[in-house]
């Protein structure tokens, strides 16, 4: 049963930086990190005279905090649905169905948070969760320009280490996280590592991970349609990212011949990436 | 085994049993295709293509209002044929048989479609004259399977140009959908496959608007298979009284049991498509229905599937 979008009132906006925001709004069920909501931007706002027709479309955004019943969706403006939804105001209304998909495999004592981009949205709720449960967490996090940051001060709170990358060097470290990986690896005894981020980087995380033999999980991106398994435009190899994933282990993804070599575009063509 | 034999021939084509993966599920990338043969469906539909690449609807395009009440309005996307060929060939090693189904704005289209795929080596089409939402919004044009004139054109201009056999897809959106199975069958359609989805729309009474991207859609699931067995019915009568020359109906709608499939057979078809209960049951969908249907017919004593099939269509001739 998926049933239809719940219909929820945008409760909180908090501007993360230029493109990213987080919307908070109340769920029924209780998430786990790891999964995500089909979110519908409906583009009636508040009020129910239509705006205008378009844009309106349903798209994946994972879930990158929960508390008190309400979840934090961190949508970066790239588009037309992000780019209409960050006009809305507190008291607007969105869509909502799920959480959807499977979770991350919360495992050991030292974890490594490897992000890039707005792919720290899930693994900061991942953080968040682990680091309650007593978890030791460490961080790489690399984006292209210190404008692009979000969560550091977040972060911060919560990790043991936080390195921070920039391409361009104007903040922190010069370069991109996987040239931190091995020594970070190396000092911190790391038990299990977590990446969500441009596939090219995972690709990298996931060689390294399978070099040292250490139980990783990452967060995939594929254009999302149904949500719910039943079209299997967003497979990947035999696997459905919607449903089977988004989250999968580096035992699965090394038998992926996909993964970080193509993916699909919204009519389902091969896109090399 | 256990001694009971599944198969059925459709065109001369042999399946290992009657359940096939119906047209738009799990269709489109072969990786997913392959998982669905695995999970033992008899044989596989592929999402239907067209000519150019089409990127369908806005989102929501599936939502389901009530339980067993799925509706879609994907807006037919897909790659294009010719992106497509690759996909069906990652396919060539599995031993269940694939049909393409195509789909197209006019014959031209529908023609050149087929043909690609008949020169790709494919041994059977669907052609899919009927989905209800290909265009965009709320046109109130009739789609081809709804004029018998354009159905006609279409299935002529396909016969004329592959030699392969084709199966149509029929719209339970007619008034009489005996009036298209006979123009289908008399333009050469080798077999019907009906139904597709019925037209329908879900409105959302706090944003005051309709809920699919594109506004209105297509229902399938469980709620429309008593729907789909009236229609199915309709035509086998049809046929079983000489109206129309007797072909294979796969039936199609809301199917998820084996008992599901018995019904389908029971009122005629030769085989039955699986969509929407895939939500349900996922992947084991097929290999559930299957193992339910020899459950059913070991327990009647059947060895063959037509040792029963018809047989509740008896009751209606
Ligand atoms: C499991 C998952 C979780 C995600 N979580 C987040 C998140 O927490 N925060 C965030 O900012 N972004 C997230 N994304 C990406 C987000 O879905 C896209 O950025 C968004 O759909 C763009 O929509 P648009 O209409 O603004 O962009 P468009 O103008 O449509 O396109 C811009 C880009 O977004 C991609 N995109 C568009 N629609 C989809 C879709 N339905 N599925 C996947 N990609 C799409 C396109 O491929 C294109 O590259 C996630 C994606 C997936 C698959
Ligand atoms: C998500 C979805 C996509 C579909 N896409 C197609 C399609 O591309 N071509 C087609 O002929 N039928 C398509 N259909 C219709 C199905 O093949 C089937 O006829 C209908 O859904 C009824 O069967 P079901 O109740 O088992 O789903 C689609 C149905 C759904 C739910």
């Amino acid at each position: 049963m998926i049933s239809n979008p719940r219909i929820v009132e945008i409760e909180r906006i908090k501007k993360e930086n230029d493109d990213i925001k987080t919307f908070f709004v109340r769920i029924e069920d209780k998430p786990e990190p790891g999964n995500y909501v089909m979110l519908w931007v409906p583009w009636s706002k508040g009020k129910s005279k239509r705006i205008a027709i378009e844009p309106s479309d349903q798209i994946p955004i994972s879930i990158s905090s929960f508390k008190r019943g309400k979840i934090g969706l961190s949508v970066k403006n790239v588009g037309e649905t992000t780019n209409a939804l960050h006009d809305f105001e507190p008291g607007d209304r969105i869509g909502i169905t799920g959480p959807l998909g499977n979770s991350f495999n919360i495992r050991g004592k030292k974890i490594l948070i490897v992000a890039g981009s707005v792919g720290l949205s899930p693994l900061y709720f991942l953080s968040r969760v682990a680091s309650e449960m007593g978890k030791q967490i460490y961080v790489i996090y690399g984006v292209n320009s210190k404008t692009e940051l979000f969560l550091i001060k977040e972060l911060e709170k919560i990790a043991e280490d936080l390195i921070i990358t920039t391409d361009d060097g104007s903040y922190q470290k010069k370069g991109c996280v996987t040239d931190f990986l091995s020594d970070f690896y190396d000092i911190s005894k790391i038990d299990s590592i977590y990446s969500c981020g441009p596939e090219l980087m995972m690709k990298k995380v996931l060689d390294f991970s399978l070099k040292k033999n250490v139980f990783s999980q990452f967060s995939l991106d594929r254009y999302i349609r149904c949500g719910v398994g039943l079209c299997g435009f967003c497979a990947i190899d035999g696997c459905r990212v919607c449903k089977d994933g988004p989250v999968f282990t580096s035992e699965q993804l090394k038998g992926f011949g996909e993964f970080g070599v193509v993916k699909r575009s919204k009519s389902g063509g091969v896109l090399r990436l | 085994m256990g001694g009971i034999d599944l198969s059925i021939n459709i065109c001369g084509i042999k399946l290992k049993n009657p359940a096939i993966l119906a047209s738009g599920i799990l269709g489109c990338t072969s990786g997913i295709l392959r998982m669905a043969a695995e999970s033992g469906a008899g044989a596989l539909t592929t999402k239907s293509i067209s000519v150019e690449e089409r990127h369908g609807h806005r989102g929501p395009i599936l939502i389901e209002p009530m339980h067993g009440v799925v509706l879609n309005a994907f807006g037919l996307p897909n790659p294009g044929y010719r992106a497509f060929m690759e996909e069906l060939k990652e396919l060539e090693d599995i031993n269940v048989p694939v049909i393409p189904s195509i789909a197209g704005r006019n014959y031209e289209e529908f023609v050149e479609v087929s043909s690609a795929f008949e020169d790709a080596g494919s041994k059977i089409l669907e052609v899919n004259i009927s989905c209800p939402h290909s265009e965009k919004g709320y046109g109130g044009v009739p789609i081809i399977a709804q004029d018998t004139e354009k159905t006609a054109a279409i299935i002529d201009a396909v016969k004329e140009s592959v030699s392969i056999p084709i199966i149509v897809k029929l719209s339970p959106n007619v008034t009489d959908i005996v009036e298209f199975a006979k123009v289908s069958v008399e333009c050469g359609a080798d077999a019907v496959s009906a139904i597709n989805t019925i037209e329908a729309l879900e409105v959302d009474p706090i944003l005051e608007r309709p809920v699919l991207g594109n506004m209105i859609g297509g229902q399938s699931g469980p709620s429309i298979r008593c729907i789909a067995q009236r229609k199915v019915a309709d035509i086998a009568i049809a046929m079983k009284r000489k109206e129309i020359k007797k072909v294979p109906i796969i039936g199609i709608g809301g199917i998820r049991s084996g008992e599901d499939i018995a019904r389908f057979l029971l009122l005629g078809a030769e085989g039955v498509g699986i969509g929407s209960s895939i939500l349900y049951d996922d992947l084991d969908t097929f290999d559930k229905a299957i193992s339910g249907l020899k459950d059913l017919m070991r327990e009647k004593g059947y060895k063959k599937i037509s040792d029963f099939r018809s047989n509740a269509l008896e009751w209606m001739i």
